[in-house]
This record gives C-alpha cells, sequence and structure tokens, in this order.
C-alpha cells in the first residue's frame, strides 16, 4: 500500500492570537486528485501554507510526502509544484529566464519539459512576465510548477480572475497532464463548477473547520434532496444529518447527507416523495449555508449536522 | 450638493496624509530644534543656515515620498476603480490631492520657520547678516554685526519663501513623472536620480556669480528657486560656516516659477484625471513586445542563479548613480589641481563620487530587495525551495559589490594613473580608505531598515536619518566630532598634503571608525537576515 501524499492529523494552525484552522483532519492518498472547498476566508490558503512549512502548526501534525513541513519546509517544496492565486513573478524576466534561475533550486527539473510545457501551453518565451496576459501567467505559473516532475502538485485557486474559457481550458490542462500521469493533486478552489470536472474527491472547509470528506462519487450519491409534503414530516424524527430545508411552492426541500435509510424509511412508510441528485455546488451551498429551521416543529440544531 | 462634497475630499484626504503629516512634522520641528540648541551652544550666530540646511535636506527627499502617495498611491492601495465611480470629477480630485501633498510638504518648513523666528525674535539668538554675491571686500562672518531681531526674522522667511518654492516644485515634478509610471517604487527610484539633479540646481547661482553674470544669476531662480540661495562653506574660497547668500531679486523669479507650477499642476491633473481603466485598457491592446536575448543565462548552481538576479537587479540600480556623479563633476572642477581640461574632470570625479556614493549606496541597497518584500513576489520566491538565508546573503554581497565596483570601482579606475593621484581634491588612499567603507555602511543601513520596514522608500529614508541623526549625535560634542567618517577623511587627506608623507591609517581616529563601520556593516547584515527571514507576504498583504 503507498504512502499517503498529504496526512494531516487534528491541525490548528492561525496567525498569532487568530486560530484560523481547528481540529483539520484528513489524508490524501498518491495520484488522487483532491479538492478542498470553501469560500473565502474559510481557510484553505493557511492549511496550504501550512503544508509548504510557511506557517507552523499551533497543534496536531502534518506531514507530507513523508516529510515534516515544519522541520523540512526546503525539501517539500522541491518536491512539491505550487501555484498561488494572483501570483507574481519577477517582470522584468522572461519565461526562459525564470525557468533558468529557477532550475538549479529543483534537482529533477527537466529543461525539455519546460521547454514542451511553454510551447503546449502557449507561452511566450521571450517576453517579460510583467507583459504577459492573466491567462498566459497562470499557465507560465503551472509550467514552473510542473517543469521539476513534481509528486504533488498544489494549486490555490489559481482560476480566480481568469475568463470562463481559460478557466476552462487551464482546468483540461490539469486532467491531461497531471492526472494522466498520476500525479497527487491538491486543488483549492471556490469554483465548484470547475472542480467537480477534474477532482477525485472533495473537502469541505468552513470557518476553519472541515465539515465533509468524501469522493466526489460518494458525496453525490450520499448527499440528496427529498422532496414532499409538510405533512410527511411533522410527525417523523429530524434525521441526524440534516443538512438545509426549504419550502418549494406548496412542497417541502429537504437536504441531506448520508440519506439512504431515511429514504428507505420513506419508502416503506409509503411516504410520496422525489429524491433529486445534486451538483456540487448545490452539496456545497448545503453544507455551508443550510438552515434547518423550516423543519415542521423543530428547533434549529445545526450542530449535529456538523459534527 | 458639490459644496457638501468638498469637505468630504479634504477629510479623506487628511485621514490618509495625517501620518505622513505629523513625521513630516516631527522631522522640521526636531531638525530646526536641533538648529536652535546647535546654535545656542556654539554662537556662531548662523541660525539660519543650519535651518537652511535642515530644511534643504527635508526639501530633497520629502517631496519623493509625497509625490510617490500622490501620483500612484491609490494604485497601489487598488481605490482608484472605487474612487472613479464616485460623483466627483476626476479633476477635483486631481487638485486636492496634489494639494493635499503640497500642505503636507510646506506646513512642517513653515512650522520650523515659525519655531526660529520666535527664537530670533525674542533675542534668544542672534544672526548675522548674509554674504552679498559680489564682494569685493569679503568681512568674515564672525566679523559681521548683527541682524536687528526684524530683519533676522525677514530673513528666515526669505529663506523659507524659496526652500518651500524650491521643495513644491520638486514634488510638482516628481507628480507628474508619477503619472507615466505604474508603480510607487519606480517613481521613488526615478525620484532619488531627480533629487540628486535638482540639488545640482543649488550650485547654478553660485556658478553663474563666479562667472560674473549676476542678471542670469538672478533669474535663473525662474527655474530652480533654489539656486537663489549659495551656501557658502569651508570648501568654498573665502567660505566659512554658515555663510549664505541671496539673489538681491528674489520676487520676481519666484513670481514666474509660481506660474511655471501652476503649469506643471494643471499639467500632473489632467494626465491624473484620465481614468486609470482607460490607461490600462490602452496598454492591453498593444501586443507584448519581445526582448531580445541573444542567450538564455545557463545558471548551474543556486549560487549562480542567486548572483545572476542580484547582478541584473542591481548594476542597472547602480548605472544612475555613476551618471549623476558625471553629470555633478564639473560643478567641482574648479576647485581641482591645475592640469589638462579632461584630466581635472577626471581628477575630480572623487568629489562628486563621495557623497553621490553615500546617497547612491542608499537607493540600491533599498532598492535591491524591494522586489522580495513586495508581497506577491515575496510569496513567489517563499514558496519555492529557496533558502532566505542563501537569497539575502547573495543578494547583499553582489549588490555591495555593484555599489563598490560600478561607483567607486570606475572612478578609481579612472583616475588610477592620474598624475594628481594622492592629492587631497583628486583621487588618494584616505578616499578609498574612508569612503569605500562609508558606502559599505550606508548600503548595509538601508538593506537592513528595507527588510524590517518592508517598504524600499522607507527604508531609504529611515537609513538616511539614522545617517543624518548619528552625524548630528557626532558632531555635538568636540570629543566625539573628530570621529565623523568624513571629518576622518579630511584630516587623513589634509595630513597627505604634507610632501613625503605617506598617510597614516593608525592616526586620526580611523581604526576606531573602520571597526565602527564594519561592526555596523555586520549588526545591519544580522538585522536584515533575522527580517528576510521572518518575512510573512500574506501578512504583509493583509
Amino acid at each position: 500500500m503507498s504512502r499517503a501524499a498529504i496526512a494531516v492529523q487534528r491541525l490548528r494552525a492561525g496567525y498569532g492570537k487568530q486560530t484560523v484552522l481547528e481540529n483539520v483532519s484528513l489524508e490524501i492518498p498518491q495520484g488522487q486528485t483532491f479538492a478542498l472547498l470553501g469560500r473565502n476566508g474559510a481557510g484553505k490558503t493557511t492549511l496550504i501554507r501550512t503544508l509548504l512549512g510557511l506557517l507552523p502548526p499551533s497543534d496536531g501534525s502534518v506531514e507530507v510526502l513523508g516529510l515534516n513541513p515544519s522541520k523540512q519546509p526546503l525539501e517539500i517544496r522541491g518536491r512539491v509544484g505550487y501555484l498561488a492565486e494572483d501570483q507574481a513573478m519577477y517582470g522584468w524576466m522572461t519565461a526562459d529566464e525564470i525557468g533558468a534561475f529557477l532550475a538549479p533550486f529543483y534537482p529533477t527539473w527537466d529543461a525539455r519539459l519546460a521547454q514542451d510545457l511553454f510551447r503546449r501551453f502557449g507561452v511566450p518565451r521571450r517576453v517579460r512576465i510583467k507583459h504577459l496576459s492573466k491567462g498566459q501567467n497562470v499557465r507560465l505559473g503551472l509550467v514552473l510548477a510542473l517543469a521539476h516532475r513534481p509528486e504533488l502538485v498544489i494549486l490555490d485557486d489559481p482560476t480566480m480572475g481568469l475568463d470562463p474559457i481559460t478557466r476552462k481550458q487551464f482546468n483540461r490542462d490539469v486532467v491531461e497532464h497531471l492526472q494522466a500521469e498520476g500525479r497527487t493533486v491538491f486543488y483549492s478552489s471556490h469554483l465548484l463548477y470547475e472542480v467537480e470536472a477534474v477532482a477525485d474527491a472533495v473537502a469541505i472547509l468552513d470557518q476553519g473547520r472541515l465539515v465533509r470528506v468524501g469522493t466526489t462519487e460518494n458525496l453525490q450519491s450520499e448527499v440528496k434532496r427529498v422532496v414532499l409534503s409538510p405533512d410527511a414530516l411533522v410527525h417523523r424524527s429530524q434525521p441526524a444529518k440534516l443538512l438545509d430545508v426549504s419550502r418549494r411552492m406548496q412542497r417541502i426541500a429537504v437536504t441531506l447527507d448520508d440519506c439512504a435509510a431515511w429514504i428507505a424509511e420513506l419508502r416503506s412508510d409509503g411516504v410520496d416523495h422525489v429524491v433529486e441528485d445534486l451538483s456540487l455546488d448545490d452539496i456545497f451551498e448545503a453544507f455551508v449555508i443550510g438552515q434547518v429551521e423550516l423543519w415542521p416543529g423543530r428547533s434549529p440544531n445545526r450542530s449535529a449536522v456538523v459534527a | 450638493m458639490m459644496n457638501s462634497r468638498l469637505p468630504m475630499l479634504l477629510w479623506a484626504e487628511w485621514r490618509q496624509r495625517r501620518t505622513p503629516f505629523f513625521v513630516c512634522l516631527l522631522w522640521m520641528v526636531c531638525g530646526t530644534a536641533y538648529c536652535v540648541a546647535y546654535e545656542w551652544s556654539s554662537g556662531f550666530r548662523a541660525p539660519v543656515a543650519s535651518f537652511y540646511s535642515t530644511a534643504s535636506l527635508y526639501g530633497l527627499f520629502v517631496p519623493i515620498f509625497l509625490a510617490m502617495r500622490t501620483s500612484l498611491g491609490e494604485t497601489t492601495d487598488r481605490t482608484r476603480s472605487f474612487s472613479d465611480g464616485l460623483p466627483i470629477s476626476e479633476r477635483r480630485r486631481g487638485w486636492i490631492r496634489l494639494a493635499g501633498g503640497a500642505g503636507v510638504l510646506v506646513t512642517p518648513i513653515v512650522a520650523g520657520a515659525l519655531l526660529l523666528s520666535v527664537c530670533l525674535a525674542s533675542g534668544w539668538l542672534e544672526q548675522a547678516p548674509t554674504r552679498p554675491p559680489q564682494d569685493a571686500h569679503y568681512v568674515g562672518l564672525l566679523n559681521r554685526p548683527s541682524l536687528s531681531a526684524l530683519s533676522a526674522v525677514g530673513l528666515v522667511w526669505q529663506v523659507t519663501a524659496l526652500v518651500a518654492w524650491s521643495a513644491t516644485g520638486l514634488y510638482l515634478v516628481l507628480s507628474l513623472l508619477g503619472t507615466t509610471l505604474r508603480s510607487e517604487s519606480h517613481l521613488g527610484y526615478c525620484g532619488a536620480a531627480v533629487a540628486m539633479l535638482w540639488f545640482l540646481g543649488d550650485s547654478l547661482g553660485e556658478i553663474f556669480v563666479s562667472q560674473e553674470l549676476p542678471g542670469i544669476a538672478a533669474w535663473i531662480g525662474a527655474i530652480a528657486p533654489q539656486a537663489m540661495i549659495i551656501n557658502y562653506g569651508y570648501g568654498h574660497e573665502r567660505g566659512g560656516f554658515g555663510d549664505l547668500a541671496i539673489s538681491s531679486a528674489v520676487l520676481g523669479p519666484l513670481l514666474v516659477n509660481a506660474v511655471i507650477q501652476f503649469g506643471l499642476a494643471a499639467m500632473f491633473v489632467r494626465r491624473y484625471s484620465r481614468t486609470l481603466s482607460g490607461r490600462a485598457a490602452a496598454r492591453a491592446e498593444k501586443t507584448a513586445p519581445g526582448v531580445w536575448r541573444p542567450w538564455t543565462p545557463r545558471l548551474p548552481t543556486r549560487g549562480s542563479a542567486l548572483a545572476w538576479l542580484a547582478l541584473r537587479q542591481s548594476v542597472p540600480m547602480c548605472l544612475p548613480g555613476l551618471v549623476i556623479a558625471c553629470v555633478m563633476t564639473p560643478f567641482q572642477i574648479g576647485s581641482n589641481p591645475q592640469g589638462p581640461v579632461l584630466q581635472r574632470y577626471i581628477d575630480s570625479l572623487s568629489s562628486s563620487m563621495w557623497i553621490i556614493g553615500m546617497l547612491w549606496s542608499v537607493v540600491v541597497g533599498a532598492g535591491i530587495f524591494s522586489a522580495e518584500i513586495d508581497w506577491r513576489i515575496g510569496e513567489f520566491w517563499r514558496t519555492r525551495p529557496i533558502p532566505a538565508w542563501r537569497l539575502f546573503g547573495v543578494k547583499f554581497v553582489v549588490g555591495l559589490l555593484a555599489v563598490l565596483l560600478v561607483l567607486d570601482g570606475t572612478v578609481i579606475a579612472a583616475t588610477w594613473n592620474s598624475p594628481n593621484w594622492g592629492d587631497y581634491h583628486s583621487m588618494n588612499g584616505s578616499y578609498i580608505a574612508c569612503f569605500l567603507p562609508l558606502h559599505a555602511t550606508m548600503f548595509a543601513i538601508a538593506v537592513a531598515w528595507t527588510c524590517v520596514l518592508r517598504r524600499a522608500v522607507m527604508g531609504g529614508m529611515a537609513a538616511i536619518a539614522t545617517f543624518a541623526l548619528t552625524n548630528i549625535a557626532l558632531e555635538w560634542s568636540a570629543a566625539t566630532r573628530d570621529f565623523d567618517p568624513i571629518q576622518v577623511y579630511n584630516h587623513l587627506g589634509l595630513a597627505s598634503r604634507t610632501p613625503g608623507s605617506p598617510v597614516d591609517f593608525t592616526a586620526h581616529g580611523y581604526p576606531l571608525v573602520a571597526a565602527t563601520m564594519g561592526s555596523i556593516v555586520l549588526i545591519s547584515i544580522l538585522i536584515g537576515w533575522l527580517a528576510l527571514r521572518r518575512y510573512d507576504p500574506r501578512r504583509q498583504s493583509g
């Protein structure tokens, strides 16, 4: 069995007295494309900074490619390809020059691969970086993150600010060049529709806590929306993993995690209902801003859902 | 409606300028207080000349910082698009922004002048008369009778008007220049070069006076108001400490200059009011130009990669310093020994390089780490396997070598075979022994401050302030006065004037001064490295 590319146990981290991440645990096997979802300020970048050894954890343990980021940050950065949101590089350099500059820092740097990626991604090699378009800049960042054939690629909201076509093109490049080679990809984003197409597994981070981790397939099969009559809920107990309750005309839409048992119960009781499949966008919304106050005759009980 | 918007705009401008204003006020009030205290203890009867020196230095550096905020502050703070959406004309915003900076610039000078005026009016201090520009029967400052209190106060305000006029002129030129640039750091760098050229304007009046062209000497002030004051020092023939000469016609040139300044201000407002989005769109439409690179650098090791980075950053930064020194040199030829004009020019390079080297080593020291402390590029290098100590060490060493070789090295090489080698007014051993370490010290202090403050311009200003305060502290006491590196250079150089006597580097406090400068360099390295190691770009970005 191969070792996990990333293993995080009960991580707590933050800046000074401000705790940003609390009790975060996750394990990403090698070769997986893992999407970390969260709203702005949820703690995605803080988690990535901890993985790269830029921010020491206050508590818990972190292991990246079998290394401790607090003790071996440079070794990790040498084996990881990282592309940040809105990343800037030395504007006076050309793509060729920044490649030549970075090469000595990566023992596995493949200059031929870098040239090949420049060509395939359409990055002009002899134009100053400050004159590149936003899309070209992101693609240059991707080349620099891949040219040393990293075992793990960390992408922190890399497509933020790009137009939809360029975003799709970027994701296609990621899919083509990373998944095909069996690399581990840690992809942080809040643009869910772009993650849905590429992610093998997903974690939802909300206010510094992981509220759900699972494969994309499992998540979509376990989280469903059930539309039924309000009367059918009156004498029914609230499911343990209820995420959201909303009105839909004369009916009620109930979104819940781990839904199989509850749906089976409805069927056995002969309750008329419709089960709807959800997109990752809907699932994320239910976890992060879902409200259960509309459950008939029940008081709000969000803590049970998050736990 | 319009009337209600104006106070809000003024309030917003005040809130943005409040901190720089109090820093500037502190600078001028403390500077004037020092002048008063120094005059009170020494009794030279030249407080106005001391005040002029303080205000001139202020008027040379503060406009750079204020113009940066005026022209490009909204770009840096990313508030420009928000401001563009407000129901206020861009021109009105431009005028208020410009006036806000000018107010911050001038008010502290006026505050300093008020403080000095009170001291002179109360009779606590005395002031000797200024020296007429063409005085055939020169009487030393110490032998002239004191001015009446009213005349002394009048002199203070005459000097204040000229310094303030010059400072606002520089501020307007730099603000206008800022509308053509993209970032505050670019303007800070260009501003340092323009300020050095502005500094040369001080000598114009003296040159025309010495060439017996009093008409031009008087009216050159219409273009360069700073040229209307000549500050005679020890280096001048018959110069004395704090001996000032002021042009006979001040009002006319100042009025002409006011028209020029208004034109500059109007040009600034016109350029500033063009929306940023319009400019950005125009830029985006241009095809990205390719650059000619005959070869891509081969950088086999990490050290060579970092050295290449540092060379590419530091050498282009050093070259304008060399050019400015070369431009300044003709103003220094007068005091040099005999010989052909070209030889005298080459020999005079050291006379301009010692001072330009001091200022430019600060510019390079602050500039060489400006990219790495920018939070976006900081994020780039911090997330690569680049050790902070290696980055700092290589950039420091290469940057220092660039300063010493491009600035001092070029001058030393040019004068190496000069027949006047060793003369006090040419290149000599004392220069190499005193000014190379001093330039290295200034560079190191600027690096340390820049890494600590994480703002290149602030780092450069702090380095100059550190030097100025150290100098003041040394000058304060007779026991420490001789340990000023420039004094040590003077003593060593003057001692070497005696024929047949080699320079004695064990005398005149040189070992102590050299050891102190070495220690300051080492301490600066330590502080800079620690600051860069702890640097977290995300926290800086907010």
